[in-house]
């Protein structure tokens, strides 16, 4: 399912240190897909269609968890995205 | 080590004699296989023994006829230049707002002023790629260079003429690969 590009916040390991990032995702690209790419199976994921500023650090407990199956992916993508505010709120912005 | 071999002999359509030639060279890490059209001097003799007695027995109309003329292209490269992924980043001071006219990659990021890392929408086979970037900001004087690249990601480092780590207001990166 080709989506609108959004912010996905997630871990990224960098040099060998795992670091809460903000990918932009392409427009056109499957999110639900791309997330079994970065971040990757089992990782937590939140999605957003805006943030409102530099995301520095997440609460990724009770996250949802990259799945192997882009529809369970991009039902958890849904929900995020029509309600965005609990997920916001575990958000700690610079 | 090198081996020759004639593989056909043809007449073109005005009547010019051509034999091909394959030769295979192996230097122990990979065979090469070379193709070559030569015309038959027939006159004057000093062909290679293997064309002479291709020659002979085509001449007998014991090998195999000519069905096309040697005028036939050579066919091309197995091999070809291809855009795998491309991207262009529109950046607005740290905000990354747009992953545009995108294909081949998922998703980008800012990692540090002028540090942004594009992954690949799936990871590639090996990093055997060409990488090309190329950054605008207003004013210019800013130059983009491919500071690492492997099969899950790529990165790309903006700086000033001096060195000095700039963001860009966009920044298009192109991936190429022969396949």
């Amino acid at each position: 399912m080709a989506q609108n590009q959004m912010k996905i916040v997630c871990p990224i390991t960098i040099g060998g240190v795992e670091q809460t990032k903000t990918l932009t995702t392409a427009t056109g690209v499957d999110v639900g897909s791309f997330v079994k790419t970065k971040p990757g199976l089992g990782k937590p994921f939140l999605a957003f269609n805006t943030l409102p500023g530099t995301v520095t650090a997440a609460d990724f407990d009770g996250a949802p968890i990259v799945d192997a199956d882009a529809a369970v992916n991009n039902a958890a993508i849904t929900t995020m995205l029509a309600d965005p505010q609990p997920y916001l709120d575990r958000l700690t912005f610079a | 080590m090198s081996t020759m071999a004639v593989d056909d002999i043809r007449i073109t359509d005005d009547g010019i004699v051509l034999w091909r030639e394959v030769t295979t060279e192996d230097n122990g890490a990979k065979t090469f296989h070379r193709v070559s059209l030569r015309p038959v001097d027939v006159g004057t003799g000093g062909l290679p023994s293997e064309v002479a007695a291709a020659y002979s027995t085509w001449l007998a109309g014991q090998g195999t006829p000519p069905t096309r003329t040697l005028n036939d292209p050579i066919p091309p490269s197995a091999l070809r230049a291809s855009i795998i992924a491309q991207a262009r980043l529109l950046v607005s001071g740290d905000d990354l707002q747009g992953v545009e006219t995108a294909a081949g990659f998922g998703a980008a990021m800012i990692l540090d002023t002028g540090v942004f890392w594009l992954f690949f929408t799936q990871p590639q086979p090996d990093d055997n790629f060409g990488a090309f970037a190329q950054a605008r900001r207003s004013g210019g004087g800013i130059r983009a260079d491919v500071t690492d690249a492997n099969t899950g990601y790529i990165e790309v480092t903006t700086t000033d003429m001096t060195g000095t780590p700039v963001t860009p207001v966009s920044l298009f990166v192109s991936i190429q690969r022969a396949q």
